[in-house]
């Protein structure tokens, strides 16, 4: 089976140092390239065309409910998986829009019922294909 | 002992709240987040104070504001250059990447004060700006009563401020 290929988009370097970890060494990805606002993460799509892309909501320039809206206009069966630390209606926005998953930060990896949250997260992204 | 402020941040949260239990659910958080995010265990001192105004002069602060239809906030993280290494483990780091670092904790401590239904229910959800930088002495001083305190990692301070207010209400040309 091919290894799935992933985009992540998030403004903090520091955090994407930590996800990519997280989908190269946890999940098997391969992380195909990072982004640091949504302009990145559409331009990024179009190259890249990854198996999924994670985007923050909060960025400077266009941020990722602008850019997941994008994405999926252009690409409808992207797979987006959100990762930000917004609260409120902001999950079931992104839901409605079209993501297919939503996780909250702050990313507890030394947390072990959160990383398996996370892998479930991801999984059942890819669960119905 | 706690200052008070009759007409300052705490008068806005709910009665049956008290002192110790405000400042406890700003400053654990603190502790929770930095552990969160940068593995570091961290410690309090002393508790953290109601004050008529935020007041912190360090040599890197990060500000963050958030606001709702009916709040504002601004939180600001301090820290001095020495500090740094005993929450981030490693010494060579230059500016932009505390920054990065600093404006993902102070990112994440506002979802996380959020996170307590005794703050949600008296303010509802706050949505984040993105951050921003001072550096190398610039005082931050905002006219808004908040709550303020430390951390400690190796015995050297991080400085956290939340202020919040109800929003004024503002003339809007039609």
């Amino acid at each position: 089976m091919a290894v799935k290929t992933a985009v992540i988009v998030d403004d903090s370097k520091f955090l994407i140092k930590q996800i990519v970890d997280f989908f190269n060494k946890q999940l098997g990805f391969d992380v195909v390239a990072t982004g640091n606002d949504g302009n990145d993460a559409v331009e990024l799509y179009r190259i890249h065309r990854p198996d999924l892309i994670t985007l923050d909501i909060t960025m400077p320039n266009r941020d990722g409910m602008e850019a997941l809206k994008d994405i999926l206009n252009e690409f409808p069966d992207a797979n987006v998986v959100m990762i930000s630390a917004v609260r409120g209606n902001a999950m079931l926005e992104c839901m409605s829009f079209g993501a297919k998953g939503y996780i909250e930060k702050p990313l507890k990896f030394s947390d072990s019922a959160f990383v398996q949250d996370f892998k479930e997260t991801i999984s059942d992204v890819f669960a119905d294909k | 002992m706690f200052s008070t402020h009759d007409d300052g941040m705490y008068s806005l949260f709910a009665p049956s709240m008290t002192l110790n239990e405000v400042s406890t659910m700003f400053s654990s958080t603190a502790i929770e987040c930095v552990d969160a995010l940068l593995g570091v265990n961290s410690i309090i001192k002393a508790p953290w104070v109601f004050v008529p105004r935020l007041e912190a002069e360090y040599e890197n602060i990060i500000i963050m504001g958030s606001a709702s239809n009916q709040f504002q906030a601004i939180l600001a993280i301090g820290i001095n250059d020495d500090a740094i290494n005993h929450f981030i483990g490693k010494n060579d780091i230059d500016r932009s990447e505390t920054f990065d670092i600093f404006g993902e904790v102070a990112n994440n401590y506002c979802a996380m004060i959020i996170d307590h239904n005794e703050f949600v229910e008296q303010f509802g959800i706050l949505n984040q700006s993105i951050p921003v930088l001072y550096s190398k002495g610039i005082p931050f001083l905002p006219f808004i009563s908040g709550i303020e305190g430390k951390i400690y990692s190796n015995n050297q301070p991080a400085y956290f401020g939340f202020a919040i207010q109800k929003k004024r209400s503002a003339t809007v040309n039609p």
